[in-house]
């Protein structure tokens, strides 16, 4: 496997000091680097089962992936038709969303507790494979008709230990009755590893809670005082005429154009804060007529800010996956009335957003927000539901099935993906709704377990 | 406008504003900031046959398409010229009056291709499934529709305009 961009490297910007000398080397190895990750670096694939597998029942099977749309990394022996089990060996460390969508064509009627899932077999930092369902649905009771679902889910993977990705079906449909009809695997890059990975030696990311705007450079001519009568010795402001490129921590050369003095009282002062055209300036030493040329070098403020800050966030936006950690009782009730999914533990949360199964929005923007409750079943006829309320108000619902398995309670998983825009304090949480007529637990094995899993997209 | 390319720093060559604006400032913005489209359907419905005929979504409202990518006419969400990739499609849809066998399932359409039955599920009297897909638009060419298919209903159905319900389509860029 090799990297699309030679060269590309997991991004770990520098923090500038004030003297350091703005390099080559230095721009490529940050905002080169980035830029190279942002538009095409970044390990993505895409891929695709053409139909006619069948799977084993009742057993995760590994889809077989025929057709390869995107495999940017070029990860070899990966599409392996007519082989149940193509597997991607993770080629660069970190955080990756993925997804899985597959229908099956079945053939016979009466699928009473027959329930159509996707999945994923992974293994993490070097540890032994382990599946995680996403979506697992009900069919309708009538002969040749397909059933399917989607599933995502949130890694952190180690290239370091050879990791490795599986995307699985999973029915209880004989051998026979079970063909793929189509199925599609993903997995996206999103983000540097967060934490705690063998023999990688990292970066990890790196929280940066306020990102900035990106802005434009100081121009290079400067600007002007536009102080009526201008400043006098000891002013602790001044207002310019084009404030881009100050940023508070930065310098301003008063007096000074093209990187010379223009007068013997010209200076440099500290930028303490800025609004609008007016900064906030360490006391002059000397005054300053109206219309002085102002230099505004690139300060290694303004490159903290609009360079490393900047790489550091969009390489490590805001993540989470929570996990239910226990199973709980869900009361019967008249959809859309609905019960908070409780016990959620964050496993991956870089920016500690979770908290008492609720996420607080850390950065305004959109978010990839993708919710799963995992429900026992019941053998009576049953309508179950996931949904998404944001701040408390009407729930937005992204899956609501009927199961009818009269033959025996079936566990189900319903599940909920959209992209929403999302405000900074904004709140989280995700809702389960059934009625069976009696109470129904959800599930919280390692394999059915009920999720929420958000990934930061743009501002 | 396009996809930004790679900044190529030059040895030797003292940049000015404007190559910083191309080098930085403009691609850190559409990185930060990405192409994203969003449309839904909240003041009229559409009604899908029993037919299990895979049935356009006429969204009805824009809540935000900064490249101006969506085609009324054709409900479909065109990718900007320049700025071909790969895209994130999420689609939710929700139907009311089905019977107790009746199927729900999505589907994306591009101007190349269908990703057929990506959901494909029993539904209750008001049913709902959601998904999400990665496809690869060309600019200026590819557009994207969402789908819904009904079967074994016994009678069309339509989507519904109720809150936390009506039909929802977002597309954000990914990658080159």
């Amino acid at each position: 496997m090799t990297s699309p961009v030679p060269g590309l490297a997991y991004p770990d910007p520098r923090t500038w000091s004030k003297g350091d000398v703005i390099t080559v080397p230095r721009l490529r190895g940050d905002m080169g680097n980035l830029a190279s990750l942002m538009v095409s670096g970044r390990p993505m694939v895409v891929a695709w089962n053409t139909g006619d597998q069948s799977l084993v029942a009742n057993t995760p099977s590994g889809l077989a992936l025929e057709e390869g749309y995107l495999n940017n990394w070029n990860v070899q022996g990966f599409i392996s038709a007519g082989v149940n089990a193509s597997t991607w060996t993770v080629p660069w460390t970190g955080m990756y969303l993925m997804t899985a969508n597959m229908f099956l064509d079945t053939t016979t009627s009466g699928p009473e507790n027959v329930f159509v899932g996707v999945g994923f077999n992974v293994s993490s930092n070097g540890g032994s494979a382990v599946s995680r369902d996403g979506g697992n649905v009900p069919l309708i009771d009538v002969s040749n008709t397909p059933g399917g679902t989607m599933g995502a889910d949130l890694y952190q993977l180690n290239s370091y230990t050879a990791d490795t990705i599986q995307w699985y079906g999973y029915t209880n449909l004989p051998a026979g009755d079970n063909s793929t009809g189509q199925a599609w695997a993903t997995a996206e890059w999103v983000a540097l590893a967060d934490e705690g990975l063998s023999d990688y030696p990292g970066p990890y990311g790196t929280v940066v809670a306020s990102p900035p705007v990106p802005a434009a450079f100081p121009s290079g001519q400067g600007t002007y005082i536009t102080n009526s009568g201008g400043i006098a010795a000891g002013a602790t402001s001044v207002t310019v005429h084009d404030a881009t490129g100050i940023v508070t921590g930065g310098t301003l050369g008063l007096d000074v154009i093209n990187g010379q003095y223009n007068l013997p009282t010209a200076e440099a002062v500290n930028v303490t804060g800025i609004t609008g055209t007016t900064v906030s300036i360490g006391a002059t030493s000397f005054s300053h007529a109206q219309n002085a040329p102002v230099a505004v070098p690139v300060s290694a403020a303004f490159l903290n800010t609009y360079s490393t800050d900047l790489i550091n966030f969009l390489a490590y936006p805001p993540f989470l996956r929570a996990s239910q950690s226990s199973a709980q009782t869900i009361p019967s009730q008249t959809f859309p009335n609905a019960t908070q999914i409780t016990s959620l533990n964050g496993d991956f949360d870089n920016f500690a957003g979770l908290s008492s199964s609720t996420y607080t929005v850390p950065v305004s923007g959109t978010y990839f927000v993708y919710g799963q409750v995992y429900w026992a079943g019941s053998a009576a006829a049953v309508q179950l539901a996931t949904g998404i309320s944001v701040n408390g108000g009407t729930i937005d619902w992204g899956g609501v099935v009927r199961a009818d398995t009269t033959a025996g309670a079936t566990p189900f998983c319903t599940a909920y993906a959209r992209t929403l825009r999302l405000t900074a304090g904004n709140t989280i949480e995700m809702f389960g709704s059934q009625n069976a007529g009696a109470n129904m637990a959800t599930l919280a094995s390692t394999q059915q377990k009920s999720r929420l899993v958000m990934v930061f997209r743009s501002f | 406008m396009t996809t930004p390319s790679v900044p190529d720093f030059i040895a030797g060559y003292a940049p000015q504003q404007p190559d910083f604006q191309s080098y930085w400032t403009g691609p850190s913005t559409f990185f930060a900031d990405r192409i994203i489209a969003r449309v839904s359907q909240q003041s009229s419905t559409t009604s899908i046959p029993d037919s299990g005929t895979a049935t356009t979504i006429l969204f009805d409202t824009v809540l935000e398409d900064p490249y101006s990518g969506w085609d009324a006419s054709t409900h479909s969400w065109v990718a900007p010229a320049g700025y071909s990739g790969w895209y994130m499609a999420t689609l939710r849809v929700a139907v009311t009056g089905a019977s107790a066998n009746t199927a729900l399932s999505l589907q994306f359409s591009t101007s190349y291709q269908t990703y057929p039955n990506l959901v494909y599920q029993a539904i209750p009297g008001e049913g709902v499934a959601s998904v999400s897909q990665y496809v690869y638009l060309i600019g200026g060419q590819d557009g994207i529709a969402g789908l819904a298919a009904i079967h074994n209903s016994g009678s069309a159905l339509s989507t519904v305009t109720t809150t936390g319900l009506y039909p929802a389509m977002e597309v954000v860029w990914i990658m080159s």
